[in-house]
């Protein structure tokens, strides 16, 4: 992903030119520590001395994400709330400190200049925001508003900047005798207008918009999509793109990148992407979106289950603890029919999907009473006899007595650890380039089914 | 055809501000039949909230429902007539306030709202709200409130019931607080649930386990749904017939295939053409030129007309009502358009408007102003 990083120093102010690498992001983290609270660092650990242990948590927002963005194009970055695509839109930015890794400009890394040197690049990235409402201060006109970038970079004399916000007024599809109004004059879509201009005031190459379409109306939002894209061919920007809604990413972006609890997943062309997805969470992202048609019923896919905390994230594939394609553990013998339903069994136990049945009901139930061969066999046969009704203490033959309650937390961790931790996706971090179908983009999938 | 479960006529709600009457809902019409998933789809503003409000009456002041009738299973939920000194009084058949509470809100008619967090009680768990609700609802004892209520717990897919039961409403998860809202709401087995935007606040993939939930229990319990969204998607997905609104009025009415295959009003069709789509690349969005205007003051004719890429002179004038165009799967398809022949008011002779030029050119947003 790197291989234009020793262009990186010969590349100085203005001349990128189009196609070439923008902005190259390598190992980017952001981590933020947990602090609520004075005692909340503190940890009790009786084994150990001293017993007491200060650690502070950390919430992994954003993990080791690396990708570059070319001169005039837009990268979509897409993913479910609380993925880390905003954080790392405002790392980029460096509205936020960068925990590791760099973030190069032009070549230059921006993870590293700070004050004022920092303060001159803000003139060359930009950034767009969700609320409208929120980013323009309701006491000022929109003329200043737009002005004010320009001041702060000393940009132009007072009637140059006039002239330039009227200019980009007309440009966004506002009226440039909007000049003297203030923000509550205007509509939803036409302050999210007002933002744009606002941001191109200063010129800029680059442009971050984090969701900036979402809180608006369909009808409105086609109307600014089609301003960004004109903005885009006459300025010569280039986007980063965040956005929930895979439909707006799939209109507006040459290339997309998936985000999952902090990592990029897949990262490929548009269409490659859409079309050939090779990531499972890609794919289950793309299967349950509703499509707006009603003869494409039926291809809905569910994906179960939650996004797991980002502070203790899955080892290996974060992805794996919801993946319908889990990889069986190798330390077995499986054939793929024995393997699926152990995998089902395994995520019914630990979200305690069913209600406790005896033994047999529960081989029944979910291996239509063929348990799998071998080793495998054994521990479902030990799993399901913590959580059956018809449970006995030991095996003392007239001894045994029923056991009041199941241990579903005893076959939960029983399961996970003997398959689940055993897997390759547990044990090492994906990382695969693969050839794409569509277009000749690389097509990066973070995926062991690819090795 | 059967007496449907809700039938809706004509029903107006307006809001009487400092500023004048917003007519928030102006004379729509509907039918719910049962075991049917109906839509009320629209853009912000159109009024599909205040009209889904009104059939449980609870529309509260400055709005009030001025006219129309709800007729729910042969009872007259909201009904005026005219009284003897030429004023319109509430009929003497329109169920009273403590009825609507006792017997219809929550046992026959339940309500999901958007934002779960502001349907819950922060300060009890989530367990003792939905066994209260049952308690008081269907008169179970406590203990046989708990067991109801965890049933319907793991019912509607709360993993680990038992112990969820009594966890606060903050410790669930968004798409898990809507998930027990569902339970609340089938916790009487009410034959009609009114869903106000119940996934719009969620992500895709929690949307996707929702809307899979709600086909599997209405299966189940063969529950109406009246299902109010702005997003076509989950229209496309999940209703059964659909009414699409604009500016307080029903502009569409359609089974969900016509309406998106046989699209009948150009509002519709501008607002299928405005989307991007998730399963194609559309090169070209096609924006609706303009906003919507205030329900304060509509346009004259046809409220869409001053967007409206077919209107013709005689949309400035003529109100259409939304007549029957066709019958389709034994449902009529109405449209209010009078392009269709079956108004009858002169359009294929009618001048095309001219469109109000643009603030720039090069724009095709520009026109948003207007």
């Amino acid at each position: 992903m790197s291989q234009r990083g020793g262009l990186g120093s010969e590349m100085t102010g203005e001349d990128v030119p189009f196609g070439e690498t923008l902005v190259e992001v390598d190992g980017l983290k952001k981590y933020f520590t947990q602090s609520s609270g004075l005692l909340s660092g503190l940890s009790l650990e009786p084994d150990q001395f001293p017993p007491i242990s200060v650690g502070r948590q950390q919430v992994k927002a954003v993990d080791d994400v690396s990708f570059d963005i070319r001169r005039g194009e837009t990268l979509g970055l897409v993913g479910e709330s609380g993925c880390g695509k905003s954080t790392l839109g405002r790392t980029i930015l460096r509205l936020l400190e960068p925990t590791d890794g760099s973030i190069r400009f032009k070549g230059e890394d921006l993870a590293d200049v700070s004050g004022e040197t920092l303060r001159q690049k803000r003139s060359e990235i930009q950034m767009i925001f969700q609320d409208p409402q929120s980013s323009l201060d309701p006491r000022m006109k929109i003329g200043q508003i737009i002005e004010e970038p320009m001041r702060a970079h000393d940009m132009l004399d007072d009637e140059g900047r006039e002239d330039r916000a009227k200019m980009l007024l007309e440009k966004v599809g506002l009226d440039p005798h909007h000049y003297n109004r203030h923000p509550h004059a205007f509509s939803g879509g036409q302050r999210q207008r007002v933002n744009l201009a606002r941001a191109l005031s200063v010129n800029p190459d680059f442009i971050v918009c984090d969701e900036p379409v979402s809180a608006l109306d369909v009808s409105i939002q086609a109307q600014v999509l089609n301003t960004m894209e004109e903005l885009q061919e006459e300025f010569g920007l280039t986007y980063l793109f965040i956005a929930h809604d895979l439909s707006v990413i799939r209109h507006i972006s040459d290339r997309v990148a998936v985000m999952y609890l902090g990592n990029v997943v897949e990262l490929a062309g548009k269409e490659e992407l859409f079309e050939n997805p090779q990531h499972p969470y890609t794919k289950a992202l793309l299967e349950s979106i509703p499509v707006p048609d009603p003869r494409q019923r039926d291809v809905r896919g569910v994906l179960e289950g939650e996004v797991p905390s980002p502070l203790n994230p899955p080892s290996g594939c974060r992805f794996r603890t919801r993946c319908p394609r889990l990889i069986a553990p190798d330390t077995y013998e499986w054939t793929d029919e024995e393997w699926d339903r152990t995998r089902a069994f395994m995520r019914a136990v630990k979200r305690q999907t069913f209600e406790p049945m005896t033994a047999s009901e529960t081989r029944a139930e979910f291996f239509g009473g063929d348990l799998p061969d071998g080793a495998a066999g054994d521990v479902v046969s030990e799993a399901i006899d913590l959580i059956a009704t018809d449970r006995t203490n030991g095996d003392d033959g007239d001894e045994a007595k029923l056991v009041e309650g199941v241990d579903w937390d005893g076959a939960t961790e029983l399961l996970l650890e003997s398959f689940a931790e055993e897997s390759i996706c547990a044990r090492e971090q994906p990382a695969y380039e693969i050839e794409s179908q569509y277009g000749d983009e690389p097509h990066h999938a973070a995926c062991h089914l690819h090795r | 055809m059967a007496e449907p479960l809700l039938r809706v006529e004509n029903l107006k709600t307006q809001f009487f501000t400092d500023a004048g009457t917003v007519r928030a809902v102006d004379g729509i019409s509907f039918e719910v039949h049962e075991g049917e998933i109906v839509g009320l789809v629209g853009e912000s503003g159109a009024g599909k909230s205040v009209a889904s409000m009104s059939l449980l009456r609870l529309v509260e002041s400055p709005g009030e429902i001025v006219g129309g009738e709800i007729t729910y299973k042969g009872e007259t939920i909201f009904g005026l007539e005219e009284g003897p000194d030429g004023d319109l009084r509430e009929r003497e058949d329109m169920l009273s306030n403590v009825e609507m509470r006792d017997r219809i809100r929550g046992n026959e008619i339940a309500v999901i709202f958007q934002d779960p967090m502001e349907s819950l009680n922060p300060v009890f768990t989530v367990g003792g709200q939905l066994r209260e609700f049952i308690e008081l609802n269907r008169g179970l004892g406590k203990d046989e409130a708990r067991q109801e209520a965890i049933q319907m717990l793991r019912e509607v897919g709360i993993p680990d019931p038992a112990e969820r039961y009594h966890e606060y409403p903050h410790q669930f998860s968004g798409g898990m607080r809507q998930r027990v809202l569902i339970a609340m709401a089938l916790a009487c087995e009410p034959n009609l649930i009114i869903a106000d935007e119940p996934t719009t606040a969620l992500d895709v993939t929690v949307e996707g386990q929702i809307l899979e939930l709600v086909d599997d229990l209405q299966e189940k319990y063969d529950t109406s749904f009246i299902w109010v969204t702005h997003d076509m998607g989950v229209v496309a997905e999940i209703c059964d017939r659909v009414n699409v609104m604009y500016l307080g009025e029903i502009i569409e009415q359609a089974p969900v295939d016509e309406l998106f295959h046989a699209t009948k009003h150009p509002y519709t069709t501008a607002l299928l053409n405005s989307m991007p789509r998730p399963d194609r690349t559309v090169e070209e969005l096609e924006p609706i030129e303009g906003v919507m205007p205030e329900a304060i003051t509509p346009p004259s004719g046809c409220r869409f007309h001053p967007r409206c890429p077919d209107a013709r002179e005689v949309c400035k004038r003529v109100h259409p009502d939304n007549e029957v165009i066709e019958h389709a799967a034994g449902y009529p398809h109405r449209a209010a358009c009078v392009k269709h022949d079956v108004f009858d008011v002169g359009y294929d002779e009618s001048v095309p408007l001219e469109k109000e030029p643009q603030v720039t050119a090069g724009t095709p947003g520009g026109g948003e102003e207007q």
